[in-house]
């Protein structure tokens, strides 16, 4: 009869997340590239998107330094993340980033955020390595000559 | 001891300058106000003891310029050309010795110290027949003209050998013991014994009370520590006897049986067997040889009679070879697969790793930002939006996942343990890959002789040679073999009675660690600590203590400090741990004086046969606006105490009533001075 009583039980356990899917860590990571890689502390959307999409491995990082070294990007599409987007509209909720006519515009408590993050030499150290290293290189027309290309086709 | 005086020599260029004083035998009370000198007069004293790393710090740069730069006479300043410090000390058996220590000097090194026999300051002997010792020199205390080790000796004490956080073992240096009874002024005051130099010393304090209280523990505290070194020692001898013997084997392709990778007091070298697999059949190392030997003897029939062999015989030789030669091919060709196979997997495992290692990184950034935002007021790190407030889910693509997800604790926990299973997978790996890797190379050994003598045979059947060449080479081989394989069955038994030996040690020290006494106090100890404790309370009660019931104050009997309801009693602690034991500040240094005028009273009472020096040298222990009444108490019972002698440098808030208050009807040895401490000297 005990056999007839005993029950199977599950228990539902967390899984593990993605840091980057971590909303603060996307939206360092999107300050990031508006402190460290962006003219004036702007950036439209596909820029930002291309640098969130080369920060993921390693091989896409060395695609946009050599387009820094031939200031031409030979990328012909890059993924479009719909976490950026969802760390933007947070990032803007906070005032942490602020829209501005076609882009984003790092806000004075986002560089101040962001500064202070980076006062800790580990903190997101790959990443600021590859955005150091690219610089403003990579501009807004090299971008919008490769997204008008897709219009075209 | 007693310190019978001080003196300091400065030759400068305006003549011999210094001071000089003479202490009482019981209460010496130096008064002086602030920044009069009071602690230069201290830590010279100190210095002149070879004692500055209590005040924190080594050699003369613990004195102020005053003594070792220049000082300023009728406002003049005049540079130090040369400075020294004496001191006179006696024994509890009366003798008398006076060391000389230079604070500066062109010649002599503030490391000397020289030692004179008999009282040079107060005797007025002359400077004469110095034996020289030295401090801070690497066996300070231990080698003879080390000048702690003189004192030590000079002191009649025997200090024990303690336990240090490294594992291995320290002497309780000397110093150690002054931090007990001589309290500098700025970081004295902040803890029950707080300026013992750092030595390493596992619990420096506690092991200093239990020494100046005279507890037995340090026999048995050595015996265990001792029992703990040769238990690592035995273990390391084990693994390290047992790896010789298995490279060796595995080199050769036999594998050890019956050996327990750690030690083990079951070991037995009778079931220790040396074998190796053919097919499915196991074959001892002796059976092994004894085959071999055996085909040696059959090959030099064959030579023998080899002229007369037919090409009949020639040729199942040739067919018997390759067969053997097939086999292993297939032997070969299969560990050379799972050898690759496997170091595949390690380098699957070692990119795992270091994935894990990367996402760990960023998770701890994670983490840190989510900190840094909760700092800056970022809703989000409360996980809430900042929009609507309401909560939102620590994945920003929390709506496509269903289920809960970690939060970021529980993800660095959890990537955690994932390392250290890698790191354990990686390891297990490459044990294997060198199992695998030994094993390839004795059968591709073996496949290479098989060749050999393959191709001897085949030159044997085409050129009809009268001497078998096949026959020669084959039985090179097994006499290099059976040499190889005798240098195993040498080593074997060597390596079995090591083993069987450390065995049998390991026997013997675990059941001498399950004869130590469990209890680390026995009960005479516990009898000396009963006594400290009641000490203790009379002191607290008498200096006017309040901050907590006084029966209610226990000493710890791990830490030997003073516990309310198992809290050490501190100074109040900013963060409010806990209101019970905290004491106002005043309080706490009422508490030290009670904890150190105690140390003494049951070092010296009947029955105890503590090692208290019978000095306490007290640096302006009326901290924190300390009641003068308390004071007062505290003066009054250090002039009491027999045959404790105490100096206590203090300003008495720099009040005459106040001094009048703390002193009044309590006989002492009163120093003072003048304006500054450093004046000429009148010979």
């Amino acid at each position: 009869m005990t056999e007839l009583r005993r029950k199977l039980r599950f228990v539902r356990r967390a899984t593990p997340v993605i840091p980057e899917h971590r909303p603060l860590y996307k939206i360092a990571q999107l300050l990031l590239i508006l402190e460290l890689a962006s003219r004036g502390g702007k950036s439209s959307l596909p820029r930002l998107q291309l640098f969130n999409w080369a920060m993921k491995k390693n091989e896409r990082q060395e695609r946009l330094l050599r387009a820094k070294a031939e200031q031409r990007l030979n990328v012909a599409a890059w993924g479009f993340d719909p976490a950026v987007v969802l760390a933007l509209r947070f990032a803007i909720g906070q005032s942490l980033i602020q829209p501005i006519s076609t882009s984003y515009q790092i806000t004075d408590l986002g560089s101040e955020f962001i500064k202070a993050a980076c006062k800790d030499p580990d903190n997101l150290a790959g990443e600021r390595g590859f955005l150091k290293a690219v610089g403003k290189s990579i501009t807004e027309a090299m971008v919008s000559d490769i997204a008008q290309t897709w219009v075209d086709a | 001891m007693k310190i019978r005086a001080l003196k300091l020599h400065i030759v400068s260029t305006g003549g011999d300058f210094g001071f000089s004083f003479a202490f009482g035998k019981q209460l010496t009370v130096i008064r002086g106000k602030n920044s009069a000198g009071k602690s230069t007069l201290f830590n010279t004293l100190l210095y002149a003891m070879g004692m500055e790393e209590l005040v924190g710090g080594r050699d003369q740069t613990v004195l102020p310029y005053g003594v070792r730069d220049y000082f300023v006479w009728n406002g003049e300043r005049l540079p130090v050309l040369a400075s020294e410090a004496l001191i006179e000390i006696e024994n509890g058996e009366g003798k008398v010795v006076t060391f000389r220590r230079p604070i500066k000097h062109e010649q002599r090194q503030s490391k000397l110290i020289e030692i004179f026999d008999g009282g040079v300051l107060t005797g007025s002997l002359p400077l004469s027949a110095p034996k020289p010792t030295y401090v801070h020199d690497a066996g300070a205390a231990q080698r003879n003209e080390g000048f702690h080790r003189y004192l030590e000796d000079f002191l009649g004490l025997a200090l024990p050998t303690v336990p240090t956080s490294s594992g291995g073992e320290a002497k309780l240096y000397l110093q150690t013991i002054f931090a007990a009874v001589a309290v500098e002024q700025k970081r004295g005051w902040t803890d029950y014994i707080a300026t013992i130099p750092f030595y390493g010393i596992r619990e420096a304090r506690t092991k200093v009370v239990e020494f100046l209280l005279g507890l037995s523990v340090f026999e048995a505290d050595s015996l265990r520590n001792r029992l703990n070194a040769e238990s690592v020692k035995i273990h390391e001898d084990w693994v390290k006897h047992v790896g010789e013997l298995i490279r060796a084997a595995n080199a050769e392709g036999f594998l050890v049986q019956g050996v327990p990778p750690r030690p083990d007091v079951l070991f037995d070298e009778k079931l220790v067997r040396v074998a190796r697999r053919e097919g499915s059949q196991e074959i001892l190392l002796a059976d092994y040889r004894t085959q071999l030997r055996q085909e040696y003897r059959e090959l030099d029939l064959r030579a023998a009679s080899y002229h007369e062999a037919s090409g009949e015989k020639a040729v199942a030789d040739l067919d018997t070879a390759s067969e053997e030669l097939r086999e292993l091919s297939f032997h070969h060709e299969q560990s050379t697969t799972a050898l690759a196979l496997q170091r595949a997997s390690l380098k699957e495992y070692e990119e795992l790793l270091a994935e894990t290692k990367e996402d760990l990184a960023r998770n701890v950034a994670a983490q840190k930002l989510k900190q840094l935002g909760a700092e800056n007021a970022i809703e989000l790190s409360a996980d809430r939006c900042p929009t609507c407030h309401q909560n939102i889910s620590e994945s920003l693509l929390g709506e496509a996942i269903s289920g809960p997800v970690m939060n970021l604790d529980e993800n660095i926990a959890y990537l955690k343990s994932q390392r250290q299973m890698f790191e354990r997978q990686i390891l297990g790996v490459k044990d294997t890959i060198n199992r695998l890797e030994s094993v390839t190379s004795e059968i591709g050994r073996r496949l290479a002789e098989k060749r050999d003598h393959l191709a001897s045979l085949r030159g044997d059947l085409s050129s009809g040679a009268v001497q078998s060449r096949a026959i020669v080479r084959r039985q090179v081989q097994i006499e290099a073999e059976v040499e190889r394989l005798e240098s195993i069955e040498r080593l074997l038994p060597t390596v079995l009675a090591q083993l069987s030996d450390l065995a049998r040690a390991l026997v013997s020290n675990q059941s001498a660690r399950r004869a130590l006494p469990k209890d680390r106090y026995s009960d005479a100890d516990n009898q000396k600590i009963s006594i400290f404790q009641r000490n203790f309370r009379a002191n607290a009660g008498s200096f006017g203590y309040e901050s907590a019931d006084i029966p209610e104050i226990e000493i710890n009997r791990d830490t030997l400090t003073p516990v309310l309801e198992q809290l050490e009693l501190r100074e109040i602690s900013k963060k409010g741990a806990d209101i019970k034991a905290d004491s106002s500040a005043s309080d706490f240094v009422r508490l030290i004086w009670s904890y150190l005028l105690a140390l003494h009273q049951t070092s010296s009472s009947p029955g105890v046969d503590g090692n208290h020096l019978g000095v306490l040298l007290l640096d302006e222990p009326g901290q924190h606006s300390m009641r003068a009444e308390s004071q007062h108490a505290l003066l009054q019972h250090l002039a009491s105490e027999r045959g404790l002698q105490s100096i206590v440098a203090a300003s008495f808030d720099e009040n005459e009533s106040v001094f009048r208050e703390a002193t009044g009807d309590v006989s002492y040895t009163l120093i003072e001075w003048e304006d500054k401490l450093i004046r000429p000297l009148t010979a």
